[in-house]
């Protein structure tokens, strides 16, 4: 009982959308309006597993770990900034918007511009002409990087329209031909699940 | 009153929606005008020799023939509703703002007045929006006659897939699948991190787990628990999403348990790290720069922070496998870890692991989908390349 | 053949300093001649031409799906087109995808609507934040067919007019992932204008989209934030040139950067094939 009536389930919700792209009707757009609020309320229960988890972590961490002061600041900074959420609101001006704008959008910007020394590193080790392929997709990139640039157009007109090609054509089929085997597997997943084969994710 | 309210304007839907099914064979012949007055202008259009003129009646045209009866007569629907509607209409602001608290607070005459003002807009919104919906759905209710072939299609896929289920499950072992490298080197990286007494790590990528990507990482991890149980290793697995956590303990336990270990299985090993893409990825470089793991395995739907991820666990010196269908994390990944699964390598690779019956004809369905859709495609392409005007194969797999 | 060694193995806080230095230098004054004009792609142009031939009261849908991490590249994006929108005076609806996302968006709006030429802006007439529903976009697009307002909650003189998604004339989604393709997918379906921002690590996903009619204009890094801005600005004849045209300098040294160490790169192992044939 407790696999049957969740694979049960599935597959009548399965059934209700499956029929929803083929059958108009007033019914199929309650039941869109049904759904919506019942993934409002997963998403909060959601939210809620999060904080246990974090909890339950951090109480661990703090209680027997080495690494407990990052643990202590960590739970710190959730707490104060709920607080400040709760006491003064969240618009621009407030000191939760201040907190959010100078402390946690600099941090999350770091992160992401360490990307491009890794890319630079990453280049410089493994972007080799070892073959007549890499040697291609050297040459390629080259054209590809320069007409990225404003310096590529000043130094020949052409750079920009060789490199939209090499994006728009060869680049492109290599990708379709990659989305086009995705979307396959993903849609024998789908029937697999949908009738109720797939039964890994309700560790059986 | 509710009800009564309701009623009403069902029938005042119904009405509207009789006046415009009287006039369905006027829209039939105004469509087929239209294409036909197209064809006619691009046919002028070559003989005149004008290309240029002639690409854009041909792509008016091919737009032109999607128009179905339904959507036209939706369209004529809103347009009447929306002519009904503004006599209902009153509009303001009425949400729970500053000025409704501050004069809540105040508590003065013109409160009530105000107060009321906004229950009557609200009303009267809300009475708009439920009509319009009721007279758009009593015009366009029933089959949608445009999409059979997706019906027809998707029942072919069924049955394909019933047919290829059970001749798989009756000759499983002699199935042939190719040669997947990097799962051939999970067995090595498992057996090194028990000689190297350190954690694997494992993380699923940042997908919610309705991402196909993300079932199947799960898939993935069962597998490779089952083996770092065998080996008895240890693995760690960092969370993005909750819901995803969830079911990881899940797939990690039950691979411990398939294994003959469950007491092995430790449960602060998997644990919520964040739901922030970067904050994921710093926290991840340095959850792998902190334990210095043998073996890194990414698994799942991957965006920016593919590199940061990888770089790190290059760094640790580990060794990584990854596979993602995001064609575009899929650069990063190849040069910054030792064996990289290609797009619809990630769903094979369950397949692979387990040698399970569903999920190896998981793998031959796509391989059947491919051929034929790759026929479908050549021949449709070699179709248009001769004439412009033979679109039967682009009719029967246009979907709208 | 020692510094071909040290080249070999070059530690990489070397190459991190000298790609940090390329980026900061084009920033410091006196550094304009790195400054080169930007010519504009087929792509933006779509956005900013289609945007361009609406009229006064349509209404566009921001699917704002980035957090702060990718503020540099796709904030100038916003604040151009933005403020191209409220030079034609349509009607903006700012929906946050997600959380991290509002305060950032709400702040950006506010330093628009601050300058002199914006101030007569008011939320709710002009411009909507709907801040962030928890749902999945394939959900929250059924719920935009059916009812675009209850879809949010919110109300206000802005919705006028609007009962479902096909009443809104554009949707650009921002993001720096790949948030946007369940909206790609139903685009097929719903048939509504799409175009994108997005990171130029994620642009080249997408550019098939862009042949198929899927997706009706695409922008992808810095580069098409500055094309937008050089495109507003010459329409408009008024500065809205902003960071992402003074980032154009930096990004064009930095990628000489990773030029010369790509090619430094390619000598060291083709002289160290040389060596090991000999």
């Amino acid at each position: 009982m407790k696999k049957e009536l969740p694979i049960l389930m599935g597959l009548i919700v399965g059934i209700l959308w499956y029929s929803e792209f083929f059958i108009a009707g007033i019914f199929y757009e309650n039941m869109k309006l049904f759904f919506a609020n019942g993934f409002r309320i997963a998403g909060v229960v959601g939210v809620m597993v999060g904080i246990y988890s974090v909890a339950r972590q951090n109480y661990a961490k703090i209680k027997y770990n080495n690494e407990r002061y990052y643990s202590i600041l960590r739970v710190t900074m959730i707490l104060l900034m709920i607080f400040l959420g709760t006491k003064r609101g969240m618009s621009p001006g407030t000191p939760f918007s201040s907190m959010f704008m100078n402390v946690y959008v600099p941090f999350q910007a770091t992160v992401f511009s360490l990307l491009s020394f890794y890319i630079a590193s990453a280049a410089y080790r493994s972007f080799k002409a070892k073959s007549v392929e890499s040697a291609v997709l050297l040459i390629a990139s080259i054209f590809v990087m320069l007409g990225k640039i404003p310096l590529g157009e000043a130094m020949w007109s052409k750079i920009p329209v060789i490199s939209e090609w090499i994006m728009d054509a060869p680049s492109s089929a290599g990708r379709r031909a990659i989305i086009f085997g995705g979307y396959l597997g993903t849609i024998t997943m789908m029937i697999r699940i949908f009738f109720g084969l797939e039964r890994s994710h309700l560790s059986e | 009153m509710e009800t009564e309210v309701e009623e009403g304007l069902l029938s005042v839907s119904g009405i509207l929606a009789q006046y415009v099914q009287m006039r369905e064979e006027e829209f039939k012949k105004q469509i087929k005008e239209n294409v036909d007055g197209l064809y006619k202008k691009k046919n002028e259009a070559v003989k005149a020799g004008n290309s240029e003129l002639e690409k854009s009646y041909y792509n008016q045209w091919i737009e032109a023939r999607k128009v179905n009866i339904d959507k036209v007569m939706t369209d004529d629907i809103s347009r009447l509703s929306g002519i009904m509607s503004n006599f209902l209409e009153s509009p303001g602001v009425y949400d729970i703002n500053h000025e409704l608290v501050f004069r809540l607070k105040i508590g003065s005459s013109e409160t009530k007045e105000y107060f009321m003002k906004i229950l009557k807009v609200k009303f009267f919104h809300d009475l708009n929006s439920k009509f319009k919906t009721y007279s758009r759905f009593s015009v366009e209710k029933g089959f949608r006659s445009y999409r059979s072939n997706v019906l027809v299609g998707s029942f072919m896929f069924f049955i394909l897939f019933f047919y290829v289920y059970f001749t798989v499950r009756k000759k499983r072992e002699s199935i042939f699948i190719r040669r997947i490298p990097g799962l051939d080197a999970i067995d090595d990286a498992v057996g090194r991190a028990t000689e190297m007494g350190k954690p694997i790590i494992y993380d699923s990528g940042i997908g919610a787990f309705i991402n196909p990507q993300t079932i199947a990482s799960m898939l993935i991890l069962k597998s490779v628990a089952k083996k770092v149980a065998e080996f008895k290793a240890e693995i760690i697995y960092p969370a993005y999403d909750p819901i995803v956590l969830q079911v990881a303990e899940e797939m990690i336990a039950s691979g411990f348990l398939d294994a003959g270990y469950p007491e092995d299985h430790k449960k602060d090993n998997c644990f919520f790290m964040v739901q922030d893409q970067f904050a994921f990825a710093a926290g991840l470089a340095g959850l792998i720069a902190r334990k210095k793991p043998a073996t890194a395995l990414h698994f799942g739907s991957y965006a920016a922070e593919s590199l940061l991820i990888s770089e790190a666990g290059f760094a640790a010196g580990a060794i990584q496998v990854a596979g993602t269908v995001e064609a575009s994390q899929l650069p990063f990944f190849i040069t910054a870890c030792d064996y990289t699964l290609i797009g619809e390598e990630l769903y094979a690779a369950a397949a692979y692991l387990s040698r399970d019956a569903q999920i190896l004809s998981n793998l031959k369905l796509s391989d059947y989908g491919k051929i034929l859709f790759g026929i479908l495609f050549l021949l449709g392409t070699i179709l248009l390349t001769i004439n412009s005007e033979w679109t039967i194969i682009a009719d029967i797999l246009d979907t709208y | 053949m020692r510094i071909l060694e040290k080249l070999k193995k070059l530690d990489r806080r070397i190459i991190y300093l000298l790609v940090f230095l390329s980026i900061l230098i084009p920033f410091l004054p006196g550094m304009d001649f790195l400054v080169f004009p930007v010519s504009t792609s087929k792509e933006t142009e779509t956005i900013f031409n289609y945007i361009e031939g609406l009229e006064k009261g349509d209404a566009i849908h921001v699917d704002w799906a980035f957090d702060p991490s990718v503020k540099a590249e796709l904030m100038p994006f916003f604040k151009a087109f933005f403020r191209h929108c409220m030079k034609k005076e349509l009607r903006v609806f700012i929906y946050y995808a997600t959380i991290n996302g509002i305060n950032l968006g709400k702040e950006a709006v506010a330093k628009i609507t601050s300058e002199n030429e914006f101030s007569h802006l008011k939320e709710g007439v002009d411009y909507i934040h709907m801040e962030w529903v928890p749902l999945q976009p394939g959900i929250m697009i059924f719920n935009m067919m059916t009812d675009y307002k209850n879809t949010f909650k919110k109300e206000g003189v802005i919705f006028e007019g609007i009962e479902t998604l096909n009443d809104i004339k554009y949707v650009l989604g921002l993001s720096g992932s790949g948030w946007h393709i369940t909206w790609i997918d139903m685009q097929i379906r719903f048939g509504y204008k799409m175009g994108l921002a997005v990171t130029a690590v994620m642009g080249p996903d997408f550019i098939p989209y862009t042949q198929t009619g899927q997706l009706y204009g695409l922008s992808y890094g810095l580069r098409g934030a500055a094309e937008y801005e050089l495109m507003v600005s010459e329409k408009y004849d008024r500065d809205y040139y902003d960071t992402a045209t003074r980032g154009m300098s930096s990004l064009t040294l930095s990628h000489l950067v990773i030029f010369g160490f790509v090619i430094i790169g390619n000598i060291v192992y083709f002289i160290e094939q040389k060596n090991r044939r000999i």
